[in-house]
């Protein structure tokens, strides 16, 4: 698909549901995993021969294993009420790209092998044979979700798709058919430790890296006295940061360590990184594999008990975020080493917020006056995580921040935000360059929300909290027309704002 | 959900699932013929039509005759609930019995006395 | 022969309705749930859940927040099947309660009415479904056949109320006799014979069909889990 030209939505600032087109995003699949890669994960290397008999199999055990599974495939009545809130429809116009419309590719199949309606009647139960066109169907439109969940939120039963395409994603697995982004990355993590397989000591140089070039440019300011540190594999430091390996090294993710790095500073707290534990993200999550995310989480629970720390706090990262508020517990706890008086795991967002309100760092709202800011709620963070002790905190905490570190604060609309807040586009694998396509016009919706604001508030800063999000849109910003740059995260903005 | 949760939980559903057969059942007629209506039927035995069409259409005999009598003046004597009490003097013993079992309350009754048997007999004795 | 033949099917479909809604109910009940994944914001205690569980059966909250078309069309089928179910306890109780009785009255009085909101959300759900494009991709037949089979329903109860009576003591008694198991001689009136032959295949489909929505709503994760991952460890029954 990279070969021809991608057409880019035109931007009026309204989000409009399309017309169908059957089929019109079938092209687009990922790479599939080298037989190496699928060895090395532990799943046959290339297409099994009885594939059908192999994935019914496999279809059968997860049935057993997620009550999720079981009672959607069961309870959808295809009221459409789902059908126009996912962003890859609405960008494409595929309705296999409509969340009931994804599920159905497996429904099918479940009628067919495993319901006496399926079995007896066929077609006319809606059931279908598990062909080769299916399992295509299946590659293309399951790893064309991103997992987010707005879905499942207009859902009256509450059905997610996440759930469905996790199930499906590894069923692939299973029978020998993985994308090469996703497997990759896993094998970095379980070989080196994070996603973009930086040794340790290429961690260490890029930190040194960032502090030097910090530290010059408050000189150049007239500021001398800066010692905030990056410090790593500190044992007995009160608080182990987790975050994503982005942060290390990439841009703007980078701006935003510095950001906690800061925080932490003026708080006075003792903190460290772990060169072992140093990936928040666990992408076992997106080929849906609860052995994958178990292993991938198993080097947090390691670090935390290696570097006897007391406190566990979680970078900017949207998937990772929920992985570690939701699961981690479950696959890596329980964290008993850990003070029982701070949240387990802690979002550096609550974390920051608390300094704030407790006066513990003090920030000038004047050093952001250039930006009239607005957030994007990312939607792991927002539809299955909670900041604070209120329900909808991860909606209150990072705005709150945000007003605290700057004067010019816009929302987008209202329908678009919070908890019916977009995905960006690239999430759950997505991320890749061949599917660069699916990509831009799943950042659609979101975009035209965006431009709306531009053009009513001259919005020029787009702040988040996901390292994905920040992939994306760096490379998304430019083809719709907004500047690169315009992509920050929360902790950049508190980086700047903050009074050392 | 543990074994016995789930126990409990298929209980309560099997329990609402199958309430007309427990209510039934705890209100002590299982098994035994509850539903013999005797009415009091008049010796002649004949009706303004035949057995079968009353029972399941007298009201609109009923209607149709309110209607002719309140819009047009035109009164249909055979129709007349006056003309059913020459035969059905009481009311409990033949209306009240099917329309009380099937829970259809009548609107007749509403502007039209159809006296019912005590009250019959009180009359008999004030008299 | 009729009576027999229908005494038979009768329990038959009521078997295969009440046992299969059960079995459904104990493998949504077992099946466990590996990690948490309750969709946020999402109460933080029991209570909350129980009642985010509640709005969502009864008012159809998330519905109503989605898509309000289709929350509209729902609503006023499922009230109309709420009052055409109640409507209907009056045969399966004897005598009948003081409350049904009512009810019933109230109903009487507002007469044709009831028909028209039982038939008239299933045609305009009908209509949706082939209108709109993206949910006449998505639709299949069971879908149809569904919203078919009920308004075949209800027109033949409309048409036993309005037109072609049966005999409604001899009805009772039918019904009467089936739920105290001592079976009585099923009505002739050909459009209850149709009546009460669609119900058994509603009632022997359901627990095979999308219907299972209904009970399948109380055991959905997304909605009824606790937001507490932080606060209280859950554990993975699978893996210990
Ligand atoms: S909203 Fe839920 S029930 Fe309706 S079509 Fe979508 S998944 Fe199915
Ligand atoms: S989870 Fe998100 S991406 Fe996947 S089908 Fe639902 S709305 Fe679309």
């Amino acid at each position: 698909m990279a070969k021809e030209k991608i057409e880019v939505p035109k931007l009026t600032g309204k989000i409009e549901i399309p017309r169908i087109k059957p089929g019109a995003a079938l092209v687009c699949e990922h790479h599939k995993a080298k037989e190496q890669m699928l060895t090395e994960l532990g799943y046959p290397s290339a297409l099994v021969e009885n594939w059908q008999e192999k994935a019914i199999a496999k279809m059968r055990e997860l049935l057993n294993k997620y009550k999720s599974l079981k009672l959607y495939l069961d309870v959808c009545v295809r009221c459409g009420a789902c059908t126009d809130k996912c962003q890859f429809f609405l960008g494409t116009a595929d309705p296999k790209n409509t969340p009931v419309g994804r599920q159905e590719l497996l429904r099918k199949i479940y009628r067919r092998y495993f319901t006496p309606a399926g079995k007896l009647l066929g077609g006319l139960a809606g059931a279908e044979d598990f062909t080769e066109e299916m399992l295509k169907e299946w590659y293309a439109y399951f790893h064309q979700c991103s997992q987010c969940r707005r879905c499942s939120l207009a859902c009256p039963y509450g059905i997610d798709t996440a759930e469905i395409s996790m199930a499906a994603r590894e069923i692939m697995h299973s029978i020998g058919l993985g994308t090469k982004y996703t497997d990759e990355i896993i094998l970095k993590v379980f070989n080196v430790g994070n996603n973009l397989g930086m040794q340790p000591k290429a961690i260490k140089s890029s930190l040194d890296f960032c502090v030097d070039e910090m530290k010059e440019a408050y000189e150049e300011k007239g500021i001398t006295n800066i010692d905030v540190k990056i410090p790593m594999d500190v044992e007995g430091a009160d608080i182990l940061l987790v975050v994503p390996s982005a942060d290390f090294f990439a841009s703007p993710h980078i701006e935003s360590l510095l950001g906690y790095a800061k925080v932490f500073h003026q708080a006075g707290i003792s903190w460290t990184l772990s060169s072992y534990a140093s990936e928040a993200g666990n992408f076992g999550m997106f080929t849906g594999s609860y052995d994958g995310m178990k292993k991938v989480a198993s080097r947090i629970g390691q670090a935390v008990r290696d570097l006897k720390v007391k406190r566990l706090v979680i970078g900017e990262c949207g998937h990772a975020y929920r992985i570690a508020y939701n699961f981690w517990n479950t696959l890596t706890g329980p964290f008993d080493t850990l003070d029982p008086k701070y949240p387990v795991p802690q979002h550096i967002c609550e974390f920051t917020y608390d300094m704030i309100k407790r006066g513990a760092i003090r920030l000038d709202k004047s050093a952001n006056d250039e930006f009239v800011v607005t957030y994007h709620d990312s939607c792991n963070v927002a539809r299955a995580t909670r900041m604070g002790d209120m329900p909808g905190g991860q909606f209150e905490i990072p705005r709150a921040i945000i007003k605290a570190c700057c004067n010019k604060f816009v929302d987008m609309p209202q329908e678009t935000i919070r908890e019916n807040t977009f995905c960006c586009g690239g999430g759950a694998g997505l991320l890749t360059d061949e599917m660069l396509e699916i990509r831009i016009k799943g950042a659609m919706p979101r975009m035209q929300a965006l431009k709306q604001v531009v053009d009513s508030h001259g919005v020029n800063f787009y702040v988040l909290i996901c390292a994905i999000c920040k992939a994306q849109f760096t490379k998304i910003f430019p083809m719709y027309g907004f500047p690169m740059d315009m992509v920050g995260g929360v902790h950049q903005l508190v980086s700047r704002a903050i009074i050392l | 959900m543990n074994k016995f949760m789930a126990k409990i939980v298929v209980l309560i559903f099997a329990l609402v699932l199958l309430s007309p057969f427990v209510v039934n059942a705890v209100r002590g007629v299982m098994g035994s013929s509850a539903t013999a209506i005797d009415l009091v039927l008049p010796e002649s035995g004949e009706c303004v039509k035949d057995k079968e069409y009353m029972r399941a259409n007298h009201m609109d005999i009923l209607k149709e005759a309110r209607v002719k009598t309140v819009r047009d003046g035109v009164r249909i004597k055979d129709y007349s609930l006056k003309n059913c009490q020459t035969c059905h003097t009481n009311r409990d013993e033949f209306c009240d019995r099917c329309h009380n079992y099937v829970g259809v309350k009548p609107e007749c009754f509403e502007c039209h006395h159809f006296p019912t048997s005590k009250e019959r007999k009180e009359r008999c004795e004030g008299n | 022969m009729l009576s027999t033949c229908y005494t038979f099917s009768a329990y038959f479909a009521i078997v295969i309705f009440v046992l299969g809604i059960l079995c459904k109910v104990w493998k949504y009940a077992i099946t466990p749930n590996p990690l948490k994944i309750s969709l946020t914001p999402a109460p933080t205690n029991a209570a909350g859940v129980i009642l985010r569980v509640i709005l969502d059966a009864s008012l159809f909250n998330s519905l109503f927040k989605s898509n309000k078309f289709i929350w509209l069309g729902g609503c006023a089928l499922h009230l109309a099947l709420l009052i055409v179910v109640a409507s209907h306890i009056r045969f399966f109780v004897s005598p009948v309660p003081e409350l049904i009785m009512l009810l019933q009255t109230f109903l009487q009085s507002i007469g044709i009415f009831i028909g028209a909101i039982f038939l008239a959300p299933i045609g305009y759900l009908f209509i949706r479904r082939v209108w709109v494009d993206r949910i006449r991709f998505v639709s299949i037949f069971a879908d149809y056949f569904i919203l078919i089979l009920l308004f075949c329903i209800g027109l033949s109860g409309i048409t036993m109320k309005y037109f072609i009576r049966p005999d409604l003591v001899a009805v009772k008694t039918f019904i009467m006799g089936l739920i105290s198991f001592s079976p009585e001689p099923m009505p002739t009136n050909p459009i209850f014979i149709t009546h009460f032959t669609l119900i058994l295949i509603l009632l022997a489909y359901f627990p095979f069909s999308k219907l299972i929505h209904s009970v399948g709503i109380f055991f959905s994760p997304t909605r009824n889990q606790i937001d507490n991952s932080r606060e209280k460890r859950h554990v993975n029954p699978w893996d210990r």
